[in-house]
């Protein structure tokens, strides 16, 4: 028995020959891209429209005669937001569709777990659906992300607030990756601008009662709040808040960035704050190419776009704008030098720009700060530090 | 229909006692041997994790079809298995060590959990194991310093005597040898006398109890064997993963063991094996079910728990033995031809009143 297997082994081994001078993915009228995304899970919500952006932007691509003469082809997985499922769908994107780029994955973990074979396969993951700090940090030639850590959206946050000249710091955030995160970004601005945080509390993602914690926040001097916090706990606990007379400022950041969060329960989030590397693009003031957007979008998917919508469009934006600095000979040292090269992207949405470098390999070049005025999204300020 | 003419003693404590299942057993492991050599290289890390699950199942098996102790949590033990194995690794114990470390670790605490609940039955242990699971789950999301906290932790590279196995059919093999061992371990535990007193105390504890058997240490005993054989399993979920957060091994994954050895067919080795490749096919089926169903309902949240519960509750009612239950049915069926009665497989056993409801 043991010389049959050794014999199996033999040949199964002489058969993965190494084919690694040619990038994968690429043929003479072909580039194939791949995405892992939840499309039917608990954040179906940013997955689908993010996804939809993306297939959009491409299409374009491939309308206007392609890249370099050659076809975008885009596979989709659906993960349904869960890691042995990502685990799966990229498998099955690097071994059965040789992909030659990753992008737009969704969620942290994910994404995590999905860029330890993609690693492995020199593939590059560009732009996921995840501001995590991870996705792009340590520095590596085959991680690029669009936006701003959570991290520095925190500390950015802490930034505007310290020059508003408040000292004193609530936090409250929830009990996962991104909420930890959100942590982080708060001690590191704390630290830096002799800042304190005198009260941190932590939530269940299943929690709806903060009349507790809303107790705990008025009771403790703090001069405002800053949230790690996603959609519905943020308006749960913001509501809580001003029923209990507490009116110093709550600032969140992007993950409760949606119209629903300003327009929930009839304008329950009066006066919170958002501080954000995107910006939910007005589709009604006046600009021709953001009106077309729209139209387009509502013909070929039959509703509004969302924010994710603009995200999934601009990643795939950059990453054509690579393929086409990348040049007709293209390998994933080229493309990572073309994203390298990109400064000063203009977000055709008019969120705030993008530039990358060698060493900075995220977009966003400063964050925005939104405020919730009758059931809208209104600019306070942009250009902040982070 | 076929009778089997004794010659020997031994054949009494065969594990197969039918010829044409010694033919299909035997017919299955040469094809999962030479399955790397029939399908590329993404089939078969597919393959791995299906054996996974197989492993995963096969330890709640232990406890839910042999001892008839209910687990709503055994996902837990799967991630204390991935955890603990991922972090020995982590300090630099070599593998060979590592797995069993992780796996009694794991039947350790589940040992302790079967101490406190070995009087529960009933809706009572499901809760208690359902508890014990949301603890576990939080218990590494909130202890940073060795699981990494929510950020999650990457699993070290899988290498065994010092030789990488990075390539999918390596991997394979090595977790297709663990399965097969327990499997195997799994068959002759069961016609143990531990085997058997764990399925009188399923069957009923009253009567497992006037025979003298002690019930509490059979149920901790189970316990610990499901535990120890869910963390292994945990283990080597870990490499085919990469990358541990708490999340993913959370209540549904919970659930997902419990639907399959439910529809596998609970009470049996086959049945975990069944129920592996249907929970392995079922996202494929959810997702052309989504095709069919209107928008509304396809894209609301929570559809997969909702599908679970009631494919959990249809087999409950309408086939107790499950997959492999039908199966073996079929069979007779046609072996029996004309002559099939439905009455073979009505269950003989009549509870004790009191054992009813509780």
């Amino acid at each position: 028995m043991k010389r049959v297997i050794t014999a199996f082994l033999a040949v199964t081994l002489a058969g993965v020959a190494p084919a690694l001078a040619e990038p994968q993915g690429v043929t003479d009228d072909k580039i194939v891209v791949g995405s892992h995304s939840d499309l039917s899970g608990p954040l179906a919500i940013w997955g689908v429209p993010a996804t939809n952006g993306v297939r959009m932007r491409l299409e374009e691509a491939n309308a206007a005669g392609g890249v370099h003469d050659r076809q975008i082809e885009f596979i989709v997985e659906d993960t349904a937001y869960q890691v042995p499922l990502a685990v799966r769908a990229t498998n099955k994107l690097v071994q059965r569709d040789k992909i030659f780029a990753m992008i737009n994955g969704t969620g942290t973990a994910q994404t995590l777990a999905s860029m330890q074979i993609l690693d492995k396969a020199g593939i590059p993951n560009v732009f996921p659906l995840s501001a995590a700090k991870v996705m792009f940090d340590p520095l590596s030639p085959l991680h690029f992300s669009y936006f701003v850590s959570y991290q520095d959206q925190a500390v950015g946050a802490m930034k505007y607030f310290n020059s508003q000249g408040m000292t004193k710091v609530c936090l409250q955030s929830v009990a996962t990756e991104y909420g930890q995160e959100v942590t982080e970004g708060a001690e590191q601005g704390a630290e830096e601008l002799g800042m304190e945080i005198v009260f941190h509390g932590t939530h269940k993602t299943t929690e709806t009662e903060f009349a507790g914690v809303a107790t705990s926040i008025k009771n403790s001097d703090c001069e405002f709040l800053l949230l790690g916090t996603t959609v519905k706990d943020t308006i749960t606990l913001y509501a809580t808040l001003r029923q209990l007379g507490w009116d110093k400022p709550v600032v969140g950041n992007m993950v409760p960035y949606t119209p629903l969060a300003a327009e929930a329960s009839d304008g329950v989030t009066e006066g919170l704050y958002l501080v954000t590397p995107v910006m939910i693009a007005d589709f009604d003031d006046g600009d021709q190419w953001r009106a077309d957007f729209n139209e387009r979008y509502r013909e070929k998917f039959g509703e509004a776009p969302a924010v994710q919508a603009q995200m999934g469009y601009n990643a795939a934006d950059l990453l054509v704008m690579a393929l086409e600095a990348a040049g007709r000979d293209l390998t994933v040292e080229k493309l990572s030098a073309a994203i390298e090269d990109i400064k000063g992207y203009k977000d055709p949405f008019g969120g705030p720009d993008a530039s990358f470098s060698a060493e900075k390999h995220f977009g966003g070049d400063s964050l925005v700060l939104v405020q919730s005025e009758n059931k809208k999204w209104e600019l306070r300020e942009t250009d902040l530090p982070y | 229909m076929q009778v089997i003419f004794r010659t020997s003693y031994d054949q009494d404590i065969d594990h197969l006692v039918d010829r044409g299942e010694k033919y299909r057993i035997l017919a299955a492991i040469a094809l999962a041997l030479i399955a790397p050599l029939l399908v590329g290289s993404y089939l078969l890390s597919e393959l791995a994790i299906f054996l996974v699950y197989i492993l995963a199942g096969l330890g709640l098996m232990v406890l839910t079809g042999f001892s008839g102790q209910v687990s709503f949590g055994h996902a837990a033990f799967l991630g204390i298995g991935a955890y603990a194995h991922s972090i020995f690794l982590g300090y630099g114990i070599p593998f060979v060590v590592s797995l069993p470390m992780a796996g009694l670790l794991s039947g350790a605490i589940g040992a302790a959990l079967g101490r406190a609940v070995s009087r529960m039955h009933g809706f009572y242990l499901a809760i208690a194991t359902l508890a014990f699971a949301i603890v576990v789950e939080t218990v590494i999301g909130e202890w940073e310093q060795v699981t990494g906290g929510h950020m999650g932790m990457q699993v070290p590279a899988l290498s065994v005597f010092g030789l990488e196995l990075g390539e999918s059919w390596q991997q394979y093999y090595l977790i297709l040898a663990v399965v097969i061992f327990f499997i195997w371990g799994v068959a002759n535990l069961m016609r143990s006398p531990t085997g058997r007193a764990m399925v009188a105390v399923r069957d009923s504890e009253a009567s497992a109890r006037s025979l003298g058997l002690d019930t509490a240490r059979t149920k901790i005993l189970a316990f610990f064997i499901s535990a120890l054989i869910t963390g292994v399993a945990g283990g080597l979920l870990a490499h085919l993963l990469f990358y541990l957060a708490p999340e993913s091994f959370g209540v549904q994954d919970s659930l997902r063991l419990l639907l399959m050895i439910i529809v596998g067919g609970l009470g049996t080795i086959t049945g975990a094996v069944f129920g592996a490749v249907f929970v392995t096919v079922l996202p494929n089926i959810i997702g052309v079910l989504k095709q069919i169903l209107p928008d509304t309902v396809a894209n609301a949240p929570g559809l997969e728990q909702l599908l679970f519960g009631a494919i959990i509750a249809g087999f409950i009612i309408f086939e107790p033995e499950g997959l492999y239950g039908r199966w073996r049915k079929l069979r007779l069926f046609f072996e029996t031809y004309p002559y099939y009665k439905k009455s073979t497989f009505v269950r003989q056993k009549r509870y004790l009143k009191t054992e009813r409801f509780r």
